[in-house]
């Protein structure tokens, strides 16, 4: 498979499926925006960008400079989207932490996931 | 306009995130402020500082290639050097300025420095200093307080009533000097100590042979230090077991203990164990406290207890007050009576301040200096800049100047010091670089080394970083506001140094000038010996008055020869109930003869009326406190420490003390059989002869003992030392201060002259005289020297008046002495522009007004 030696941490998990959920609109400020909102945790810039770059070199993601604007002191926009191999990086991911879930015997937990499971 | 982000920190991202990703990371950051800026400017300010830095992740945004070298092959490291040095050697007489300037700041600081920390390290040696106390008396009687560094003995007998005392030490200095016998040779020993055996469980000192814990158990046990050692045995090394005898009594050597740091105020030459034959009620206590107890708890209890034990006192209306003060502060605290050399904070405060300002100056002059090199060398660094040079390549150049200018400057100022530190030492009376351990000054020099050298270079390349205010740097005319306001602060400064050693020079020569109301001169003193019987005393005394040399010889207590600390004693008057302190000479019927102190009312001692120990003589202050008339005072009837007599007497004033302070009320008690003598020689005869003469006589009577004598009037000058050692300290830094300050400003008018070198030729050309040229260069800067004087003039006044107000007898300041300062500072810095201008003036006008 592709995806051998392009870990994914966990935050850059996060990153890559708030780019995915973003669409068209993934760039720096709004990937943190996103975060912050759906997971209620704190982002900081420094670290926001580390995990892009990474992403980036791994090639879960690409992107491409936006138009300048007036705002943003005319800088561009870098905008991300997520790639087929990060798409199967995340799939892969998610498929793994099902089957340990799984795997779980009955009663072991005292907290059960479900996906409606808030 | 909306609000900016700061600027530096959008600088800095600039600087290290990498070019490809910079603008979209930038543009991120800015959109965020913007979004914040309309909350709160400050709190988005805040927030972009901590973004910048945030962003800066080592591993993932920075520059992948060095920021340094060869973005073009051009201008690489060897071309740099080879340009600094050719810049070095091209200009060697600016640059001379600057090296000696610097190397002379560089100089001065590592000696204020060293002297700084010798004195803030006091006792800082001992393992326990944190829970190292020494307890002070303070003794209240109606008319007089007195503090003493000294205290009661039975403190080390109830120490266990105290839990949170570990330990308590008594330490006794010898009141006389002590005989010690080798067998071969005697010696005369003054820094005797009888402590108490547990010593080293106190106080940490070097102990190279015997057990610090049982070498003082026994009574006729001694503990030398390493110097003793080598005077007694001839050697530093195994000296346990051998015997000394000392004051004609056999002891064994114990222990030998490494030279005491000269930064203790412990400074010991032999110990020995304090037994009931050598207690004196008073003595030095210290005190281990238990570790985690706090001293708090102690002066809580501490006065309950005593006062169980004070009542003799608290009986005769004189209370005890007991302090404590840790080891390390005994350095700093106030004088007290029979206390060790003391140091105050602020002189050192002072001093530290006085070290980097003159660092500081000496770096400003530098970076003056050097900005007005680079103005010659604007042409060259405009092609570097148009060929392609790099901002960080000129920083690099300017950063490897710095570095061998700081280089050159620290080799010869540490050259400098290493030669001129026994010299200035003697000088200013003080040992240099004896304890400052060379991890110390080395960290020193690192950092002063790198904070200028960066700053230096991030200086210049700040006023070369505007490439367009470069390419007109040259025909601008020069207003340089912050260097001229520095340059008003060099001089306020040197005129407050110079203006402040004066009035101290003043205020000594006025404290020595002072009538002391006896004389010093041509008076010899000495001690005899404990073992020197009554009746060998006086057959010596015969046998020398018989010198035609010798004048008077009298015979008194040690403690009642001008200078020392007096006895204070309690007395009463005419029965009356309250009990006074007062201070006390015991002296023989030829006291006044000896000093030449004249009795104002009665009559003094005489042997055949008078009885020993209670018959009184008083000083006019003391007739003077009672409001008295001389006369009232005879035949008053005085009880003092338990003997009741009557006063036969009145003496002139005199300062028994230094005229640091006023003349204290003062009783002389009639004791004709003390231990020590003062003769005063005939001022014609040759002194060598007669001294020589009485050692024989001394030898004849009193053998085994060495004679040492001393003069009355360099022991009594000795309480100057702190004033002369002050002054000579200033003299040098005031010198300093100056010489810097004239050349930062040699440094600006070069700089003024430079970038007005056209003005200054169309004005030769149209006639200008040499004293018009003047005129312009010292307008401006006469302004602000005048601006600088005139604000510190007021400081400096309530300063120095603050200072004198510790005098009872002082000078009054004398405005004259101001207005003659600020002449003198102002004629100097004339001098330098006048120089300037003559330069200008003589310089060729086709030069400066020809255009290529």
């Amino acid at each position: 498979m592709g995806l051998k030696g392009k870990h994914l941490g966990e935050f850059e998990e996060m990153v890559l499926l708030a780019v995915g959920v973003l669409g068209n609109e993934a760039y720096g400020i709004s990937v943190k925006n996103k975060i912050e909102e759906l997971v209620d945790r704190q982002v900081s810039m420094g670290a926001l960008h580390s995990a892009l770059n990474r992403l980036e070199e791994k090639q879960f993601v690409f992107s491409k400079l936006g138009e300048a604007t007036k705002t943003r002191g005319g800088k561009r926009k870098r905008f991300y989207s997520v790639s087929t191999l990060g798409q199967e990086a995340l799939s892969i991911l998610m498929e793994q932490r099902q089957q340990l879930w799984e795997a779980i015997p009955q009663g072991a937990f005292s907290v059960r996931w479900t996906p409606n499971n808030k | 306009m909306a609000a900016q982000p700061p600027k530096l920190f959008d600088r800095i991202l600039d600087w290290y995130c990498l070019q490809a990703d910079l603008e979209d990371i930038q543009g991120d950051i800015y959109e965020i402020y913007e979004d914040r800026a309309t909350d709160s400017v400050l709190k988005a300010n805040l927030h972009f500082i901590k973004d910048t830095l945030n962003l800066f992740n080592p591993f993932s945004n920075h520059r992948k290639r060095s920021i340094w070298l060869t973005e073009s092959y051009h201008f690489n490291f060897r071309n740099q050097f080879n340009r600094s040095l050719r810049y070095l050697k091209n200009y060697p007489f600016i640059n001379a300025l600057k090296i000696g300037g610097l190397s002379m700041a560089f100089c001065a600081f590592f000696f204020i420095m060293d002297y700084v920390q010798f004195h803030k390290n006091f006792d800082g040696f001992h393992e326990n200093k944190d829970r190292i106390y020494r307890v002070v008396t303070t003794v209240t009687s109606p008319d007089l307080q007195d503090v003493t560094a000294w205290s009661h003995a039975y403190i080390k007998d109830m120490y266990d009533e105290f839990p949170s005392v570990e330990q308590v030490v008594r330490l006794l200095k010898s009141e006389e000097a002590v005989v010690v016998d080798t067998g071969v040779k005697q010696f005369e020993e003054s820094e005797v100590f009888f402590i108490d055996e547990e010593f080293a469980q106190v106080f940490t000192f070097d102990w190279l042979e015997g057990n610090p814990e049982t070498a003082l158990e026994d009574p006729n046990s001694v503990v030398l230090t390493k110097r003793m050692a080598r005077k007694y045995f001839d050697r530093g090394e195994e000296v346990i077991g051998l015997t000394l005898s000392i004051n004609q009594e056999s002891y064994l050597v114990t222990g030998l203990v490494d030279d005491i740091p000269s930064n203790s105020d412990l400074k010991f030459d032999l110990l020995i164990p304090l037994h009931y034959d050598n207690m004196e009620e008073w003595s030095f206590v210290y005190l281990l406290l238990q570790p985690n107890t706090s001293i708090a708890e102690l002066e809580r209890t501490f006065p309950e207890i005593i006062d169980y034990y004070n009542d003799d006192y608290t009986d005769e209306g004189v209370t005890l007050k007991y302090d404590f003060e840790n080891i390390q502060d005994v350095h700093f605290s106030e004088a007290r009576l029979y206390d060790t050399p003391k140091m105050d904070k602020e002189r050192i405060f002072l001093f530290q301040l006085i070290g980097w300002i003159i660092l500081i100056t000496a770096l400003v002059n530098y970076i003056n200096l050097y900005t007005t090199q680079l103005l010659r060398r604007i042409r060259n660094i405009n092609v570097q800049l148009v060929v392609g040079a790099s901002k960080k390549q000129l920083f690099l150049e300017f950063f490897m100047e710095a570095v061998i200018y700081f280089g050159i400057a620290l080799v010869i100022a540490i050259t400098l010091t290493y030669f001129s530190s026994e010299l200035l030492g003697q000088y200013v009376d003080f040992k240099f670089f004896e304890t400052l351990s060379l991890m110390q000054s080395f960290l020193w020099l690192a950092v002063s080394f790198l904070t200028a050298t960066v700053l230096s270079a991030l200086y210049a390349l700040v006023l070369t970083a505007k490439k367009s205010s470069l390419l007109f740097i040259e025909t601008k005319q020069i207003k340089a506001p912050v260097r001229k306001a520095l340059i008003g602060v060099q001089f306020a400064l040197s005129f407050a140094m110079i203006l402040a050693t004066l009035v101290i020079y003043r205020q000594t020569v006025h404290l020595q000038d002072q009538s002391l109301g006896f004389n010093a001169d041509d008076v010899i003193t000495f001690q005899f010996p404990n073992h020197a019987s009554q009746s060998t005393i006086e057959a010596f005394k015969t046998e020398i008055r018989q010198f035609s040399s010798v004048e008077v010889v009298s015979q008194l207590e040690a403690y009642s020869v001008p200078g020392m600390d007096p006895w204070v004693e309690d007395y009463t008057i005419d029965h009356s109930y309250n009990t006074k302190l007062i201070e006390e000479l015991g002296v023989d019927q030829y006291y006044l003869e000896a000093l030449q102190i004249d009795l104002v009312a009665g009559e003094f001692f005489d042997s055949r009326k008078h009885r020993s120990q209670r018959t009184f003589v008083v000083n006019k202050a003391f007739v003077d406190h009672f409001g008295w008339q001389a006369n009232e005072a005879v035949s008053k009837e005085l009880n003092v420490y338990g003997f009741g007599g009557r006063i036969v007497g009145v003496t002139d004033n005199f300062f028994f003390n230094s005229p640091h302070q006023l003349i204290q009320p003062m009783v002389l008690r009639y004791y004709p059989t003390a231990t020590n003598a003062m003769v005063r020689l005939d001022p014609n005869a040759d002194y060598v002869q007669s001294v020589n003469r009485m050692e024989t006589i001394w030898a004849k009577h009193i053998p085994n003992t060495p004679f040492n004598f001393s003069f009355l009037a360099s022991d009594y000058a000795l309480q100057y030392q702190h004033e002369n050692a002050s002054l000579n300290v200033l003299t040098t830094i005031s010198g300093l201060v100056i010489i810097l300050s004239l050349l930062g400003m040699y440094a600006i008018l070069l700089m003024l002259a430079k970038s007005r070198e056209k003005e200054l030729g169309i004005r030769k050309v149209n006639g200008a005289s040499l004293i018009n040229l003047f005129d312009l260069f010292a307008r401006d800067l006469a302004k602000i020297l005048l601006a600088g004087i005139v604000i510190a003039t007021p400081l400096l006044w309530l300063g120095l008046d603050q200072w004198l107000a510790d005098y009872p007898i002082r000078i009054s300041l004398n405005p004259i002495n101001f207005i003659a300062v600020a002449i003198g500072v102002m004629v100097l810095a004339a001098a330098v522009i006048y120089l300037q201008a003559r330069k200008s003036y003589a310089s060729n006008t086709v030069e400066s007004l020809k255009y290529e």
